[in-house]
């Protein structure tokens, strides 16, 4: 058994295995960050438009029939440095282990707050179940998937940090601003991945986020220099990732690469009330 | 004479016939592969949103501009804003579902260049009175020098698109 293969293949929206890297650059380093760019404003039809930047990590679709590359999503490439919690190992021949997606970033640099939802939907491949919590006594007969959508705030610094390059490589650059999540913060909103179809290649139901359970991200906030009359706009920021438990089965204690399981990741934004 | 009408005659109708048929070899519909050489056409009907002082988004990013409600009196036509802001480094396309599982494909549009933008669309199927969480995907496309296109990112949100009695 393979644990980095088995859990590269989990492969998701923003579920790139690896480990829950603790800092990482914001613009120019982080590639998998979604970023508020624009005002909230009122626009003529009446509604509300909202500016969002981001990067993808999985491709969903593809009408056209093009080809494809996303060299800021390698689920692989993460998976490489992916590692098992053995203190989640448990009896029966039965193994767990925790798996963490990569970390995806929202920059807000708008004057308005912001609600921030999602929408999961998840299919599994192969003979992998996903299921919506633990199951009872931590052992199942099938290689198990469980685990929540995690958003929390972050802050921001200026460090040393690999940053992308235009043909997908990355290098190392000092000078640049790092976003550190903040995963223990109370305002942490938790949203459980809901269980697949069933059946392989078959969709599970969408779960939408609660409005309630929604997290709140802050406003940008700004100064205006007196003297230059320059105004510098300070971002507010969010991250989020994918988390939790790869559960091994008792019927063949082993995971094939075909177990995996694509989780469509919809973020709704919307401004705060 | 009548050995001259009988070869003028099915020599006429020779050309006649060969006229005819360039005509309508030349005059046919040109297959959309013979206009863009299998790329994907770009979309029509945009307006321009074009801000030249912004600055360019750093490679792996899009900037994602849209309104997160559309909305229609037929469920078929709606105005909103879907755009490929002026930041943004590539074309991209929009594909739209009414569904999260992204199998119920209500509207594809063609490319959009940087800095333009869709405000309205013309659905598939007509969507219910009432609001519907539709998933937008932005697809955005890189097109080499020898015309070869790549998508580049691929990004998820939802709109909800009001229909109105």
């Amino acid at each position: 058994m393979n644990m980095k293969k088995l859990l590269a293949g989990i492969c998701t929206g923003a579920l790139a295995i690896s480990l829950a890297v603790p800092a990482f650059a914001a613009n120019v380093t982080n590639p998998n960050s979604t970023t508020f760019t624009g005002d909230v404003a009122s626009n003529a039809g009446g509604t509300v438009s909202v500016s969002v930047r981001a990067a993808s990590t999985k491709l969903y679709v593809n009408p056209y029939g093009v080809s494809y590359d996303l060299p800021y999503g390698e689920v692989k490439t993460a998976a490489a440095d992916f590692d098992v919690d053995e203190d989640l190992v448990i009896a029966q021949g039965s193994t767990a282990a925790g798996f963490f997606s990569d970390v995806a970033l929202i920059e807000n640099n708008s004057t308005s707050a912001l609600k921030v939802g999602v929408t999961l939907t998840t299919t599994e491949k192969g003979a992998v179940k996903v299921v919506a919590s633990a199951p009872a006594g931590g052992t199942a007969s099938d290689n198990t998937l469980y685990g929540n959508f995690e958003i929390t705030s972050a802050t921001l610094s200026t460090g040393t940090a690999q940053v992308s390059k235009a043909d997908g490589s990355k290098e190392e650059k000092t000078g640049v601003s790092i976003v550190t999540p903040n995963w223990a913060d109370t305002n942490k909103k938790t949203f459980a991945i809901p269980a697949g179809g069933g059946t392989a290649g078959t969709a599970g139901s969408a779960s939408v986020m609660p409005a309630a359970n929604q997290y709140t991200l802050a406003a940008a906030t700004s100064t205006t220099d007196s003297m230059t009359n320059v105004t510098t706009v300070t971002p507010a920021y969010a991250a989020y990732r994918l988390t939790g438990t790869a559960l091994i089965g008792t019927t063949n204690n082993a995971w094939p690469e075909a177990d995996v399981a694509d989780v469509v990741v919809a973020l709704t934004f919307t401004p705060a009330p | 004479m009548k050995l001259k009408t009988k070869v003028i005659i099915p020599v006429a109708v020779l050309v006649l016939a060969l006229c005819i048929g360039a005509g309508v070899y030349f005059l046919r519909p040109t297959p959309v592969e013979d206009i863009d050489d299998g790329r994907i056409p770009y979309a029509e009907g945009v307006v321009v949103i074009d801000k030249s002082d912004i600055e360019p988004v750093e490679y792996g990013w899009i900037d994602l501009t849209y309104n997160y409600q559309a909305y229609s009196n037929n469920g078929v036509d709606f105005s909103c804003l879907l755009a490929n802001e002026s930041s943004n480094r590539y074309d991209l396309y929009f594909d739209l579902y009414a569904d999260a599982e992204l199998t119920d494909e209500i509207f594809l549009s063609g490319l959009l260049q940087p800095g333009t933008a869709l405000d309205k669309v013309s659905l598939n199927h007509a969507l219910p009175v009432g609001t519907t969480t539709v998933y937008v995907v932005f697809n955005q496309v890189d097109t080499n020098e020898e015309g070869n296109q790549t998508i580049v990112n691929q990004t998820v949100v939802t709109v909800d698109f009001i229909v109105v009695e």
